[in-house]
């Protein structure tokens, strides 16, 4: 009975872990896994990102440059 | 980036305290070296690459030992942009017409072993009036090509802060640029920096009235007037973003003025648009081109020779082939053995496990789902790494810039554009970095489309996909002694989606045809010997990233997908074999509910949850397979080798699930299917709207089925493979 618990617990925990990753991915993302070659984690993350800052919702009119 | 105070209504009087005076600049044209330099300089570890357009976004990171922010901005050639990463340079050079926005100095990178089209720019950042440190790079290549260079004769003619002979490959001037930053004097506001650029008279007389305007409104935080009235009079856009304050009269005022001058030009037949590019030019040979001679380039002459062989329209695609072939070839062959030993210290790990541990829910949990699951997509590591490698190589080398042009030819004949070839070749590795790069398209049609097609090029994820099943259905068949079949078939899968994307955008052309045509201009950079430490920096993060996956999600997968396939478990008194009961499992539900779905494709129930579950992760497709097979094992003391469970897969009926037809028909799915979350995002991201992720995910989705079902019935039909 206890294995089963700790079976179910650990089911739990990996289930809300990729419901999280999930959400985290679409809306902002690869949080862990932080590919330190590609800009894409800061521009994800909004830090410092001058590009997100200039590039939304401006994508169809820069398109007439 | 909105310029919130206009440099016209704002006294020159804010001080260092409110200025972003910790901030400094690092700008330069692309594959400048700017990146390589941010590194050495902050110690990040930002890809580099041998080629234009590695940086699309503005990153930053602290420099050595001092709180001092340094920037590295994507390149650009001058501050007219043309494409998005270009925009992100001009609009924040833009925005130091605030006072309280500009940086202590600015970094400008030159390539040294090409000074008369870098130092156009650099003389558009000089007129900023910020301490501008003008870094040579490239002082290697330059000694080893015989040019001579004055650095305190250019610095007396450019009047820049500092000028630093310097090479990001070798570590030369690091020093003395951290010390020039960090000494930078502080700006002079009243000082009003001169034009650099060099018209006569009759040249200017047109702008006169614009000029004069300018003057009375001007303050050192603007470019020279004479220069923002050229820009002015060639560009409506300036005026609008760069003047948003003026009162509507003052708009107006200034519009006539702008309409006056371009009449004035047209009278006397003067092309205003290319006045600036001119009078830099001219500015360039009169006052900067005796501080420089590059007489002798033999390294320029040495890429050329190799250009003449390497891009030839004959033997460029053959070498292209042969290239592709060895890499192919190389990632079967050298990774068999660290592959080997990865397998053996996996099951070594399970059965040490099993052996510990009592039998029961638990063990198998970390058994057949931790340990199998994982275990079997970690092997794939050397095969990754294998192929970074190699990427890498061929981006540092510049090679990757010959491929592209090799292949414009080709979609040049198709009538395609082929300023997308660069960051399709750059899929290869990742989708997203890809996507990013497609900003230097100009066009947003054309980006639109090579966003959209960018995730048919198949990326690393895909890759243990297609060795295991290549490997486990392909014949290991050699011909002419080294040329393996399935290294053949593996680089099949990458020209699939390559030219499955030419297709598609061809057919666009057609359908949807384009009023304006873009042409591929890229510059060729020379072949260099590739920096150990970029190449080591790229294998090591992708390695990392792989890694860091297996142990997060695919390892939170497995553990579901374990759960999924081994509950409900059977009532105590019925006796059922391991088969069923994963068959009647929540996982076998869910297969079987997919399966009449699936199965004209060949794919059974476990294929299905497979595929299923990539969703979330391509590579969870192999952790899927492993996983159940492994619970089905009637035999709990060893683990059942993935490649040889598939082999001895039976339908109920007696045939085999896999089959040649089978494996090809899953692999092809593999490289048309979109299962990457992250992907969507970064397309929701860069196209501001949630329907192109949509459209992507149904068009990939329904090509994939429809790609699957005619390899299958059609193999099925001609009796091939079954």
């Amino acid at each position: 009975m206890i294995e089963q618990i700790l079976v179910f617990a650990f089911v739990l925990i990996a289930a809300i872990y990729v419901l999280r990753h999930i959400r985290q991915t679409l809306l902002h993302g690869e949080k862990e896994a932080k590919c330190e070659g590609c800009a894409i984690n800061e521009a994800m993350a909004g830090k410092n990102s001058q590009m997100s800052k200039s590039t939304n919702g401006q994508m169809g009119k820069f398109a007439d440059l | 980036m909105k310029i919130t105070s206009p440099a016209t209504n704002r006294p020159a009087e804010a001080t260092d305290a409110n200025r972003a005076t910790n901030q400094v600049a690092l700008i330069g044209n692309p594959n400048s070296g700017k990146t390589a330099l941010f590194n050495l300089l902050t110690g990040a570890n930002f890809k580099v690459g041998n080629y234009p357009g590695v940086t699309v976004e503005k990153k930053s990171g602290w420099l050595k030992g001092h709180k001092i922010l340094l920037q590295d901005l994507p390149g650009a050639y001058s501050l007219s942009p043309k494409s998005l990463d270009e925009k992100v340079t001009v609009d924040l050079v833009q925005s130091w017409r605030v006072t309280d926005q500009r940086p202590k100095a600015v970094v400008v990178v030159l390539d040294a072993t090409n000074l008369t089209r870098n130092l156009f720019l650099t003389l558009q950042i000089l007129e900023m009036g910020v301490p501008a440190i003008v870094v040579l790079n490239m002082m290697d290549e330059v000694r080893k090509q015989n040019i001579r260079i004055d650095p305190a004769l250019l610095q007396k003619r450019l009047d820049a802060y500092a000028v630093i002979p310097a090479s990001a490959k070798t570590g030369e001037g690091i020093p003395e640029i951290i010390k020039a930053i960090v000494a930078a004097p502080p700006i002079d506001e009243k000082h009003i920096p001169t034009p650099r650029l060099k018209l006569s008279d009759e040249q200017i007389a047109p702008l006169g009235e614009v000029i004069h305007y300018l003057e009375a409104r001007s303050h050192s935080a603007a470019p020279p007037p004479l220069v923002d009235s050229l820009r002015m009079v060639a560009d409506d856009g300036y005026r609008e973003q760069n003047y948003p304050a003026l009162s509507e009269s003052e708009q107006t005022d200034l519009q006539e003025k702008i309409e006056q001058a371009r009449k004035n030009f047209a009278e006397k037949s003067i092309e205003f648009s290319a006045l600036e590019s001119a009078g830099r030019y001219a500015y360039i040979n009169k006052h900067l081109s005796q501080t420089y001679s590059d007489e002798a380039v033999s390294a320029v002459s040495f890429s050329e020779k190799v250009d003449s062989i390497i891009s030839h329209t004959v033997w460029g695609p053959l070498i292209l082939l042969f290239v592709l072939g060895f890499i192919f070839n190389t990632i079967f062959s050298w990774a068999e053995y660290p592959m080997g030993w990865i397998e053996s210290a996996v099951e070594w790990l399970a059965v040490t496990v099993s052996g510990l541990l009592p039998e029961g829910v638990i063990q198998s949990l970390l058994v057949d789902g931790i340990i199998v699951g994982v275990g079997n997509v970690v092997v794939f590591l050397p095969q990754i790494i294998l192929l970074i490698f190699f990427l890498s190589l061929l981006e540092d080398s510049g090679y990757i810039t010959r491929m592209a042009f090799i292949l414009d030819r080709l979609m040049n004949k198709l009538g395609l554009q082929g300023k997308a070839v660069l960051p399709m070749l750059s899929g290869f590795a990742c989708a997203i970095p890809a996507i990013m790069a497609s900003r230097t398209i100009e066009n947003w049609r054309d980006r639109l489309i090579t966003i959209l097609l960018i995730p048919l090029m198949s990326c690393t994820a895909r890759l243990p996909v297609y060795i295991l099943l290549i490997s486990a259905f392909v014949p290991q068949k050699t011909f002419l002694g080294f040329i393996q079949l399935q290294a053949l078939v593996l680089m099949g899968m990458y020209f699939l989606g390559f030219f499955t994307a030419v297709i598609i955008s061809l057919l666009i052309k057609h359908l949807v045809p384009q009023k304006t045509i873009s042409h591929f201009v890229m510059e060729l950079p020379p072949y260099r010997v590739p920096m150990f430490r970029s190449v080591w920096m790229k294998v090591y993060n992708s390695g990392k990233l792989f890694l860091v996956n297996a142990g997060s999600i695919i390892l939170a997968i497995s553990i579901i997908l374990w759960f999924l396939a081994s509950y409900p478990t059977p009532n105590e008194n019925g006796e059922v074999s391991s088969a069923s009961q994963v068959e009647q499992s929540y996982a076998g539900q869910l297969g079987k509910m997919i399966e009449p779905v699936i199965e004209p494709l060949g794919f059974d129930w476990k294929i299905g949850v497979g595929i299923i579950a990539s969703f979330a992760a391509r590579e969870v497709m192999v952790s899927t397979l492993a996983t159940i097979y492994n619970i089905e094992a009637e035999d709990d003391e060893d683990i059942v080798p993935l490649v040889e469970a598939m082999r001895n897969e039976t339908h109920p009926d007696g045939r085999p699930v896999y089959t040649l037809l089978t494996a090809l028909s899953l692999l092809v799915f593999f490289v048309y299917a979109a299962q990457c979350m992250a992907t969507f995002a970064i397309v929701k991201r860069e196209t501001n709207s949630w329907r192109w992720p949509l459209v992507m995910i149904f068009y990939m989705t329904a090509l994939a089925y429809v790609a699957s079902l005619i390899v299958y019935q059609g193999g099925l039909l001609l009796g091939v493979g079954a």
